[in-house]
C-alpha cells in the first residue's frame, strides 16, 4: 500500500522544521495582533497552517510523476487563472493579483510559482545532456513569460521578480554553459539601464532609498527605516514578546505580514533572529538532501525549484527587514500572514515529500 | 518515464551544480547573520535610543503647588482648577471649520487658529485658562484634535493682600516674585515628566500612571493676615492723605525677628500682575533705598551709650554754630535749642548734639557700630532681591561724614534694616535674621522646616533698656506724640529725610518715617513706618506716626499683648516713671514667650478703647462690675487634644474654645493641627484630622511629626 510505505518513509525532520517555523509564525502573528487590536488574527493564521497542512499531505500521496506528467494541463489552468484575475481580480494594495472565491481570497500568481516549477521540471525531465541547447533555453523562457507578464500586468512586480531565482536555480542545476551563462549575465546587466529607465519613479525610488535610507526617512524610507530600528534595538535577548514597541506602537508596517521578521527580531532579538535563521537553513539543507536522494531528474529539478523559491523568499524577505533589499512585498514563507503565501509553501514542501518517499526506483 | 540511465556521471555534474547553488545560499545566509549581529550585536545601543526617541513622548504634568499659608494657617495662596485648550494639528480632519467653530467660542481670530491648527508641531496650546463655561462649550463640541485639558492655576484669595511678600506666579506656574519665586523649588513640587508611548500615528497612551506625590510643599508663614491686613489699610492711608508716591510698613516680632506685617504702597493683584506697572510689584519693604534721617540717631546713640560715653542725663550745649567738623557747621533742621540732656536731644531730635556726641565716637567706632547693627549688609529674609544699602567704609568718608551719619544721612538703608536694628534695641542687644516663613510642611502635613531663631549680641542689656527709656520719651512728650498708644507703653523715634535730588539734599522732597515698638519696658513688637515724599509737612511724627500708632495698637491687642498702661493717660511723666522700672508686673518670664503669643493669664485692662479695637476684642472681652473695668480674656487656654474623640466632641469643644474647625476625614480623631497644648488665639483654625482606622501608621506618625515641630517651634524662642 502506498500510504503504508509513505508513512514508513516519510520526512519526518522536515515536517518537523516546517511546523517549527510555521509555530513560530503563528508566535509572530500572535504578538503582532497585540499591537493592531485584531486579537484574532492568530487563530485565522493557526487554521491556515492546519489547512496547508492537510493539502501537503494530500500532495504527499498523489506521486510527483503524475503532477509533472500533467505539468501542462496545470501549467494552462494556472494561466487562464492569471487571465481571470486579470480581468476580474480584486485590488489589494494596488495589486491586482487577488481572486475571491467565496469570501476567501487568494493569489493565484503564488499558486502558478509551483506549477512553472513543475512545468519546468517536466520540461527538463527527458533531457540527458550535459547541457541546456539554446533551443531548450528559449522554450524555458517561453515557458516563463506568459505567466510572469500576466503577473507584471496585475502590477505585482514582486511576485514576477521572484520567478527570477526560481527559474534560475532550475537552468543552473539542469545545466547552462559557461558562456551562455556569462552572456545572459552580461545581457541583464546591459538591460538593467534600460530596465531601470522602464521602472516607475516610485519604483527607482525604492531601490535608491533602500541603497540610503537617509534619503528620505519620513516617505519611502520609512519602512526600511524603521524595521532596521525595530531589529537593531531587539539587541541580543530581545525585548520580550509582545514588548516590542516598534512594532506593538505601529512603527514597523506590516508587521504581521511582510515584516514579521523585524517583529521577531525585535521582540526575541538576536537570539531569537538567529534560531528563526538556522531553522530556515536546517530546512534548506534538509532540502539539498531530498534532492540528493530524488531518483531522477524530475524530482532533483522539482526540489531545487522549491529550494530556490523558499530561500529566494527568505533572503529577499529577510534582506528587506534588514534594509539589505529594496522593499518589495514578499512574504516570509510559513511566518507571514497570509493564505495564499502559506498554502503555497505547504504545497511545495508536500513536493519535497512526496520526492522523498519515492525517492526509491522500484515502485 | 524511464529516463534515469542519464549514468553516475551525470547526476554527480547535476549535484555539483546543487551545491554551487548550495554554496551560493550559505554565502547569502552569511551576510544576513552577519548584518544581524551588527544590528542587534553592536549598534543595538544605538537603535534602541533611536526607538525610543521616536515611541516616548513627555509631558510635563504641572503639579499642584503647595500652599502658602499665615501663622493661623489661613490660606494666602491656593490652586483653583482652571482649563486650557490645545491641539494635536495632526489630528485635525476639517481645519477651515474648526479654527472658525472655535474661534467664536474663545474670541480669538480665527486665522490664528487655522494657522496654529496647520501648524507642524505636534502639540500646542489654543488658549489657556479659559473660563468653565468655554471650556465645556469646546469638550461639547467634541472636535477631532481639539483637546481641554484641566490645570492648577495659582489664586489668592485675598487678593492684594501680602502680594509682595507672596509673589506672583507665570503663566506656567512658575514663581516670578517674592515667596513664589523664592521658594520656588519647595513650592513647586516635583515637575513629573509622565512617559508617554506614541504609536506611528503620533497618538499617546499613558505609560506610567504612578501616584507619587507630587505636589508642592506648603509654606506656613510668620505673617498675620490680620496684621498685614490692618498695616495695608492704614499705610495705604496715610499715603494717601499726605499725598505720597509711595510707602512701607513693617511689623516684626523683635525678639525673633519673624515678620507679622510687610506691607508697601502702592501694591498690586498677584492673580492678575500683568495689570500693573512693575513698578507697583516692587517689595519697597526690602528693595527701595531711603535716607534714615533723625530715627539713625538711636544707632548713634546705642553705639555711645554702649561705649559709656555719655549718659542719657548728660547735658550737651545745642546752640546753633557750636556743633562743626572741618569748617562744616551743623544746623538744626527746625529752631534750635540750647543745653539739653542725651534724652532730650533725642526727644527733640537735635542734629547739633548729635554731631558733637557722634565725635566722641569717631569714624572708626561709629562705622563698626553701625555695621554691627546690620547696615550696608543684606539681613538675610528669605525673600528675593533684598537690597545691601549704602554704607560705605570709613576709607572712603570725607571729614564730616561722621557727622552726616550720625543723624542718618550719607547712608543708604531699607525699611528692614532699619526694622531689624530697632528690633536690637527692643530685644535686649541682640541682632535677629528677619523671616517671613515659619515652616515648610510637606504636603501630607509632615513638618519638613522649621525656621531657626538667628540673632548675635550686638548690645548689652543695660545700653538698650537706657536707650529704649530715651526712646520711650520721644513718643510721650517729644516728636512723636502722634504714636502715643492707648494701653500700652511705647518708644519710638521720628524721622525726616531729605531726599537727594540731583546730587543735593531737596528743600522740598521729603522722606517722613517713625520707627517705634511697643510695650517700651519689654516690647513684643516693633514697627516701622516710611512716608516718601509726603506733600505738605514732611514730619515723620505727622505723617507716619498716626499710621504706626493704628498698626501697633489693633496689632497688639490681636497678639494678645497685656496692655500696661491705663487707657487715659492724665500725666504721661507718671507714665515715664513707671516704664522707667524695668522688670514691672506684667513682664513675663522669658519661658513663656512663644512665637509672640503670650500666655499671661489674664490681664487687666482700663479705659476705653476705640470702636475698632472693641470689635476685635468683642469675643474676648467681659465686664468686671467691681472695677467698672474691662477684663481682656486673652489666650488664657491653650488647645486641647482632640485624639480620640468623635467628630461630635471635637465640635463641642471646639465651640467653647471660639476656635474654628477643619475637618479631615472620618470617624475618630487621630491628629490635629495646629498640635494641643498651642495657646488659643482669636480665630484660630484647627484642623482634625479623623479616620475609622485608630492609630492608622502614617496617621499618627504625622501627628507626632507636627507636635515636635511645634516644640521645636517653641525652643528657638527660649534660647
Amino acid at each position: 500500500m502506498i500510504s503504508e510505505r509513505a508513512i514508513r518513509e516519510f520526512d519526518y525532520p522536515l515536517l518537523a522544521l516546517v511546523l517549527s517555523l510555521a509555530c513560530v509564525g503563528v508566535l509572530g502573528v500572535y504578538s503582532a495582533s497585540l499591537g493592531t487590536g485584531e486579537s484574532s488574527l492568530y487563530l485565522k493564521q493557526m487554521m491556515r497552517v492546519g489547512l496547508g497542512l492537510v493539502v501537503c499531505l494530500a500532495v504527499v500521496f498523489i506521486d510527483y510523476r503524475y503532477m509533472v506528467d500533467n505539468a501542462f494541463a496545470l501549467y494552462a489552468g494556472s494561466l487562464a487563472l492569471l487571465v481571470t484575475v486579470l480581468l476580474f481580480g480584486t485590488e489589494i494594495h494596488g495589486s491586482r493579483s487577488w481572486v475571491s472565491l467565496g469570501g476567501v481570497r487568494f493569489q493565484p500568481s503564488e499558486l502558478t510559482k509551483i506549477v512553472i516549477i513543475l512545468v519546468l521540471a517536466r520540461y527538463l525531465a527527458d533531457l540527458n545532456e550535459r547541457y541546456l541547447t539554446k533551443r531548450q533555453l528559449l522554450g524555458i523562457v517561453a515557458l516563463c513569460l506568459p505567466p510572469v507578464v500576466l503577473i507584471i500586468l496585475q502590477r505585482d512586480l514582486g511576485t514576477a521578480v521572484m520567478y527570477v531565482p526560481i527559474v534560475g536555480g532550475i537552468v543552473l542545476v539542469a545545466g547552462i554553459r559557461r558562456k551562455v551563462l556569462l552572456t545572459t549575465i552580461a545581457l541583464a546587466l546591459l538591460a538593467a539601464p534600460v530596465g531601470w529607465f522602464t521602472l516607475k519613479d516610485y519604483q527607482r525610488q525604492r531601490v535608491l532609498v533602500t541603497l540610503d535610507p537617509e534619503l528620505d526617512p519620513q516617505g519611502i524610507g520609512y519602512q526600511t527605516r524603521q524595521s532596521r530600528i525595530a531589529i537593531g534595538s531587539g539587541g541580543v535577548m530581545g525585548r520580550g514578546l509582545g514588548n516590542g514597541l516598534q512594532a506593538q506602537l505601529g512603527f514597523v508596517p506590516e508587521s504581521h505580514t511582510d515584516f514579521i521578521f523585524a517583529l521577531l527580531a525585535e521582540e526575541t532579538g538576536l537570539v531569537g533572529s538567529g534560531l528563526i535563521l538556522a531553522l530556515y537553513l536546517m530546512f534548506l539543507l534538509r532540502l539539498v538532501g531530498v534532492a540528493e536522494s530524488a531518483r531522477d531528474r524530475a524530482g532533483i529539478l522539482v526540489v531545487v525549484g522549491v529550494f530556490c523559491m523558499i530561500f529566494s523568499h527568505v533572503v529577499i524577505n529577510v534582506g528587506m527587514a534588514l534594509g539589505m533589499v529594496p522593499a518589495i512585498g514578499i512574504p516570509l514563507p510559513l511566518l507571514s500572514y497570509g493564505g495564499s503565501s502559506i498554502l503555497t509553501t505547504f504545497i511545495a514542501i508536500g513536493l519535497v515529500l512526496n520526492i522523498h518517499v519515492h525517492r526509491y526506483v522500484y515502485s | 518515464m524511464k529516463n534515469d540511465h542519464g549514468g553516475k556521471n551525470l547526476k554527480k555534474v547535476i549535484f555539483g551544480r546543487l551545491l554551487i547553488v548550495l554554496c551560493l545560499a550559505l554565502l547569502w545566509a552569511a551576510g544576513i547573520f552577519a548584518r544581524l549581529i551588527y544590528l542587534q550585536g553592536f549598534k543595538s545601543e544605538d537603535y534602541f535610543r533611536q526607538a525610543e526617541g521616536q515611541q516616548q513622548g513627555y509631558i510635563e504634568l504641572s503639579p499642584k503647588r503647595g500652599a502658602i499659608l499665615d501663622r493661623n494657617l489661613e490660606e494666602l495662596a491656593t490652586n483653583v482648577k482652571s482649563h486650557s485648550v490645545y491641539t494635536h494639528p495632526h489630528q485635525i480632519e476639517d481645519p477651515l471649520y474648526t479654527s472658525q467653530t472655535l474661534a467664536q467660542i474663545l474670541g480669538i481670530p480665527s486665522d490664528k487658529i487655522f494657522e496654529q491648527l496647520t501648524s507642524e508641531a505636534s502639540f500646542t496650546y489654543l488658549k489657556r485658562r479659559i473660563p468653565p463655561l468655554e471650556a465645556k462649550q469646546v469638550r461639547d463640541l467634541q472636535l477631532p484634535g481639539i483637546h481641554v485639558t484641566e490645570e492648577s492655576r495659582r489664586f489668592y484669595p485675598n487678593m492684594e493682600l501680602a502680594s509682595h511678600i507672596l509673589g506672583f506666579v507665570s503663566v506656567d506656574n512658575d514663581g516670578l516674585g517674592g515667596l513664589e519665586y523664592y521658594y520656588q523649588e519647595e513650592l513647586r513640587g516635583r515637575k513629573r515628566m509622565v512617559q508617554l508611548k506614541v504609536d506611528a500615528r503620533r497618538n499617546s497612551y499613558l505609560r506610567s500612571s504612578s501616584n507619587e506625590k507630587i505636589e508642592g510643599n506648603i509654606l506656613v508663614l510668620t505673617i498675620d493676615r490680620a496684621i498685614q491686613h490692618v498695616t495695608e489699610t492704614a499705610l495705604r492711608k496715610a499715603v494717601e492723605l499726605h499725598g505720597a508716591i509711595d510707602g512701607s510698613a513693617i511689623v516684626m516680632d523683635p525678639r525673633t525677628g519673624q515678620i507679622l506685617a510687610m506691607a508697601n504702597c502702592p501694591t498690586f493683584n498677584p492673580n492678575d500682575p500683568g495689570k500693573y506697572p512693575p513698578d507697583h510689584r516692587r517689595n519697597r519693604s526690602i528693595l527701595d533705598l531711603y535716607e534714615p534721617g533723625s530715627t539713625f540717631k538711636v544707632i548713634t546713640m546705642s553705639a555711645l551709650l554702649e561705649e559709656g560715653l555719655t549718659t542719657p542725663d548728660e547735658v550737651i550745649d545745642c546752640r546753633a554754630g557750636t556743633a562743626r567738623i572741618a569748617g562744616k557747621v551743623y544746623r538744626e533742621a527746625k529752631r534750635s535749642f540750647e543745653d539739653l540732656t542725651l534724652t532730650q536731644v533725642i526727644v527733640k531730635s537735635s542734629n547739633v548734639g548729635m554731631v558733637k556726641l557722634a565725635l566722641r565716637l569717631g569714624d572708626e567706632r561709629l562705622h563698626r557700630y553701625v555695621e554691627s547693627f546690620g547696615f550696608g549688609q543684606k539681613t538675610g529674609i528669605d525673600l528675593p532681591g533684598e537690597e545691601n544699602g549704602l554704607f560705605r567704609p570709613v576709607s572712603q568718608w570725607s571729614k564730616i561724614s561722621i557727622g552726616a551719619i550720625s543723624f542718618g544721612q550719607e547712608i543708604g538703608v531699607t525699611p528692614l534694616q532699619m526694622v531689624r536694628a530697632a528690633a536690637a534695641i527692643a530685644n535686649g542687644g541682640h541682632l535677629v535674621k528677619p523671616h517671613v516663613v515659619r515652616q515648610i510642611l510637606s504636603p501630607a502635613g509632615d513638618l519638613l522646616f522649621n525656621q531657626k531663631l538667628e540673632r548675635k549680641r550686638i548690645l548689652s542689656e543695660a545700653t538698650t533698656r537706657q536707650a529704649r527709656q530715651i526712646m520711650t520719651a520721644v513718643v510721650v512728650e517729644g516728636t512723636g506724640r502722634a504714636a502715643r498708644l492707648k494701653g500700652y507703653s511705647c518708644a519710638g523715634k521720628t524721622g525726616t529725610a531729605q531726599k537727594i535730588v540731583d546730587g543735593k539734599y531737596s528743600r522740598s522732597k521729603y522722606v517722613g518715617s517713625f520707627i517705634g515698638f511697643a510695650p517700651a519696658d519689654d516690647p513684643a513688637l516693633v514697627c516701622l513706618v516710611v512716608i516718601n515724599e509726603p506733600k505738605g509737612l514732611p514730619w515723620g511724627g505727622r505723617v507716619a506716626g498716626p499710621a504706626f500708632k493704628e498698626i501697633m495698637e489693633l496689632t497688639l491687642i490681636h497678639q494678645g499683648v497685656p496692655p500696661d498702661l491705663p487707657v487715659e493717660m492724665v500725666n504721661p511723666h507718671i507714665q515715664m516713671a513707671k516704664t522707667n522700672k524695668p522688670g514691672t508686673q506684667n513682664r513675663l518670664p522669658e519661658s513663656e514667650i512663644s512665637d509672640g503669643t503670650f500666655q499671661s493669664e489674664e490681664s487687666l485692662l482700663t479705659g476705653h478703647f476705640s470702636e475698632t479695637v472693641l470689635t476685635v476684642l468683642e469675643s474676648e472681652t467681659e465686664r468686671r462690675a467691681e472695677s467698672q473695668s474691662l477684663t481682656v480674656n486673652l489666650s488664657t487656654e491653650a488647645l486641647p487634644d482632640f485624639k480620640g474623640l468623635t467628630l461630635r466632641q471635637v465640635a463641642r469643644d471646639c465651640a467653647r474654645h471660639s476656635v474654628r474647625l477643619k475637618i479631615t476625614g472620618t470617624g475618630m480623631a487621630v491628629g490635629q493641627r495646629p498640635a494641643p497644648g498651642l495657646p488659643i488665639s482669636p480665630g484660630m483654625v484647627c484642623e482634625v484630622f479623623f479616620s475609622n482606622e485608630r492609630q492608622r501608621g502614617n496617621e499618627t506618625n504625622r501627628v507626632v511629626l507636627l507636635r515636635t515641630g511645634e516644640h521645636a517651634g517653641t525652643d528657638h524662642s527660649q534660647r
